[in-house]
């Protein structure tokens, strides 16, 4: 586990510096020339960087130095980079929880965006942006280095990912590769061999093509521990040789030694004493060389090599010294992790606290946010509730006026039915007159035969006691002449009455065979009558000219009675009406005649009577219309015709007339 | 006395054979009848010397009682025939008219042959 630490160590070495080689004497008697703040700066950074994986507290001082400078000066940027290389050196001597301090203070400052471009090293970047989020990926990269000394893997994962991202926009190319190997190390360490593949062969294609050759090494001797531990030992062997070379060749110690340790332990593993001890003492040697203190693993690997050797007294004082170095290691190591378990312990909860806080926030606020939209809903309940009760008025006022109009409809329809009635009923008061007398004369008969009888019983017994036998029989055929006549008039009366009847009947009748000769005539003269009635001195022809063979024609009786009881009422009224404003030669004429023709009987109703404009010919059958004067008529009777012979006879009617000479109205009912 | 009654109901010859059968029978009346206008006008025409008195009714088709009667008394004034007039609308109008055109009286349906027997009587003295 040691080793993986200790290569970490290897990745930290800027590319820049190492690059350079400038040597320590120069840049310490460039520091005590510099005049400017900058020109110090920059010196105490190069210097920083020199000692940066050779003497890490002479390294610390150096940046804590150029720290102060930087923050001086408002560099933010800067102070925050030089934090972060603060943060890795504390990491490397074990003072975990301080490093972390540091670390955290300098992921506080680069996360600021405000601070962005606040910094001198404004040369050779892309923008002032990726500088930032470069100096970002830094801090998470030795942040990843922190979690892994302290064997938060997952943790130090999670870093090294997001240093990842933030290399990727701030094209921080070596960075980026470095990151990769971190993450190598990382992934081997948990033993994500396929992970740790990948990433270093990741890191080596991005160093090669970059040509940044300095951490090859470090791929090479990774990429053999893999295959060591996959069993591949030849393999391996090859890389451990290869990462010697490629680590020398970009003048990288750290890398030399981390090749020497790999190749002793694989002899060690092997068998090998002589190679083991060999490459132990090498390691030995450039430990010392790097100032490496903590040589544990040193001694523990020249001890076995000793063991193995045979050689009891040198493998007995290596062991001595390897549990030594590695108890104080232990110890120091046990005390500064547990410090950082505290500390990261302390961080957690004041990180929980400062999460409950913001979710108390998060909460207020989703509070806030909903009794706001509570509002809103509530208010839009009431708009909507205002709506729907407007809807509801409305509707309710809808249904109120439907119902109204309703009620208008069924009391229009009532009133026409009314109408209906009453121009039925106006046109039988017409007729009262006429029927009366058409009933009067039967009536008269029937008296006056029943009476003038009673007379000759009383003469048929003064004959009967005279003997006059002949007269008594003459009076008694005159009797029963008489009873006849009585018999004839009380039908006749009664024929009118039912007709009457008929007439004021509002439901339709049955259709049967008619003598439509008889019905045309019975009614004409009622027509007649009813106008004589009312005026007494009106006179006309009435010209009747019936086809004596017309069939019988299936109609309902009181319907085609009333329409040709409308027609000679119309036929009447024309006459009556051209009689005024003629003079004495004009003889009023009102006629009907019938035949048949073509399966079609014909009924023609003329008069000589005043006539139909031209004007108005359209409109006679129209309900409600009519010439007479308000009062007289009901502008329903020849409509009604119309819907009795059309609709009620399959008939159809027709008009012919001329004003000022008269009118035909023609119908024609199919003959049954 | 010869009567000639004018009415467009048939069955009034009958009728007034029987109500006048006595009369009739004593000659004290003699009837003829005419069922229009137009008939009595060609009965008078021929024989308007024997008749005395006309009963005629206002309501007939065709020619009515009161143009019969402005006939009668336009064409035949030399004896004027008695005319009595006879209708069912028993009106004031009828009336006037009736008179207005020179008829002798003016009856009422229903006749009251009793009424009747005794004008005539009046008339025939």
């Amino acid at each position: 586990m040691r080793l993986c630490f200790k290569i970490l160590l290897l990745l930290l070495i800027p590319a820049s510096v190492m690059a350079r080689g400038l040597q320590p004497d120069s840049l310490a008697k460039n520091l005590k020339l510099a005049k400017t703040d900058l020109e110090r700066y920059q010196v105490l950074r190069k210097l920083g960087f020199y000692y940066l994986e050779s003497d890490a507290p002479r390294s610390l001082a150096y940046w804590e130095q150029s720290i102060a400078i930087a923050k001086a000066n408002d560099k933010p940027i800067d102070e925050a980079y030089h934090l972060a290389f603060k943060g890795y050196l504390l990491t490397l001597l074990g003072k975990y929880p301080e490093a972390f301090k540091y670390l955290q203070q300098a992921q506080t400052i680069a996360e600021n965006e405000a601070n962005e471009g606040k910094t001198w090293n404004i040369e050779h970047i892309p923008s002032l942006r990726s500088n930032r989020l470069g100096t970002l990926a830094q801090i998470h990269q030795k942040l990843g280095i922190l979690f892994s000394f302290t064997k938060n893997n997952d943790q130090a994962i999670v870093e090294y990912k997001k240093a990842l991202g933030l290399c990727e926009e701030s094209h921080s190319r070596e960075l980026l590769g470095l990151v990769y190997l971190s993450l190598a190390t990382t992934y081997a360490t948990t033993q994500q061999y396929q992970l740790a593949q990948q990433s270093y062969q990741d890191a080596e294609k991005l160093f090669l093509r970059i040509h940044f050759l300095q951490y090859l090494g470090s791929i090479y001797a990774g990429l053999g521990d893999l295959y060591q531990k996959q069993q591949q030992d030849k393999l391996a062997l090859q890389y451990f040789y290869k990462a010697v070379g490629a680590a020398k060749k970009g003048n990288n110690l750290n890398g030399v030694r981390r090749g020497y340790r790999y190749l002793s332990n694989y002899y060690l593993q092997v068998k090998q004493a002589d190679s083991s001890l060999n490459y132990a003492i090498k390691t030995l040697n450039v430990s010392k060389l790097l100032g490496d203190k903590d040589l544990g693993d040193n001694y523990e690997t020249l001890y076995k090599s000793y063991v193995l050797k045979h050689q009891q007294d040198s493998a007995y004082k290596y062991q001595g010294l390897a549990l030594t170095a590695k108890d104080s290691s232990f110890d120091a190591n046990s005390k500064s992790l547990a410090d950082f378990q505290k500390l990261s312990f302390d961080e957690q909860l004041h990180s929980q606290q400062l999460e409950q806080e913001k979710a108390d926030i998060e909460s207020r606020n989703r509070t806030y946010f909903l009794s706001g939209a509570v509002g809103v809903l509530l208010l839009l309940s009431i708009v909507f509730y205002r709506n729907n009760r407007q809807k509801q008025k409305a509707n309710v006022l809808l249904n109120e006026q439907k119902e109204e109009i309703q009620n208008t409809l069924t009391q229009l329809k009532t009133t026409q039915t009314q109408l209906i009635q009453s121009e039925k009923m106006a046109s039988l008061g017409e007729l009262t007159a006429g029927i009366a007398h058409e009933i009067q004369n039967p009536l008269n008969f029937v008296n006056n035969f029943s009476e003038v009888s009673v007379e000759l019983l009383a003469e048929l017994k003064e004959e009967e006691e005279k003997g006059n036998k002949a007269d008594v029989i003459a009076i008694a055929d005159d009797l029963s002449q008489n009873l006849e006549k009585i018999r004839h008039h009380g039908k006749r009366a009664e024929s009118i009455v039912k007709g009457m009847l008929e007439h004021s009947r509002t439901t339709s009748g049955q259709k049967e065979p008619t003598d439509i000769n008889q019905l045309a005539d019975e009614y004409l003269r009622i027509a007649y009558h009813g106008l004589k009635a009312k005026k007494q001195d009106f006179e006309a022809a009435l010209i009747t000219g019936f086809d004596e063979r017309l069939p019988q024609v299936n109609v309902v009786p009181q319907d085609m009675g009333r329409v040709l009881l409308n027609l000679f009422n119309n036929a009447f009224y024309a006459v009556n009406q051209k009689s005024k404003t003629a003079g004495a030669d004009y003889k009023p004429e009102v006629s009907v005649s019938t035949s048949q023709e073509n399966g079609q009987v014909i009924i023609k109703v003329k008069d000589n009577g005043t006539g139909i404009p031209d004007a108005i010919k359209e409109k006679i059958m129209q309900p409600f219309f009519t010439t007479k004067p308000t009062g007289e008529g009901t502008g329903l009777g020849l409509s009604l015709t119309y819907d009795l012979v059309v609709k009620g006879h399959e008939g159809s009617i027709g008009a012919d007339s001329t004003e000022g000479e008269g009118s035909e109205f023609i119908i024609q009912l199919p003959a049954s | 006395m010869k009567i000639l009654v004018v009415d467009d109901e048939a069955d009034v010859q009958p009728l007034f054979l029987q109500r006048f059968r006595r009369e009739i029978r004593e000659h004290e009346f003699n009837f003829d009848f005419a069922l229009s206008g137009e008939e009595a006008l060609a009965y008078l025409h021929e024989r308007h010397t024997e008749i005395v008195l006309i009963l005629s009714d206002i309501n007939m088709p065709g020619m009515s009682g009161l143009e019969l009667l402005s006939r009668i008394r336009h064409e035949y004034d030399t004896p004027p025939p008695m005319v009595m007039m006879i209708t069912a609308y028993g009106d004031e109008e009828n009336h006037r008219q009736a008179m207005d055109r020179g008829a002798n009286d003016f009856l009422t349906k229903p006749l009251d042959f009793n009424l009747l027997k005794e004008k005539l009587k009046t008339f025939n003295r």
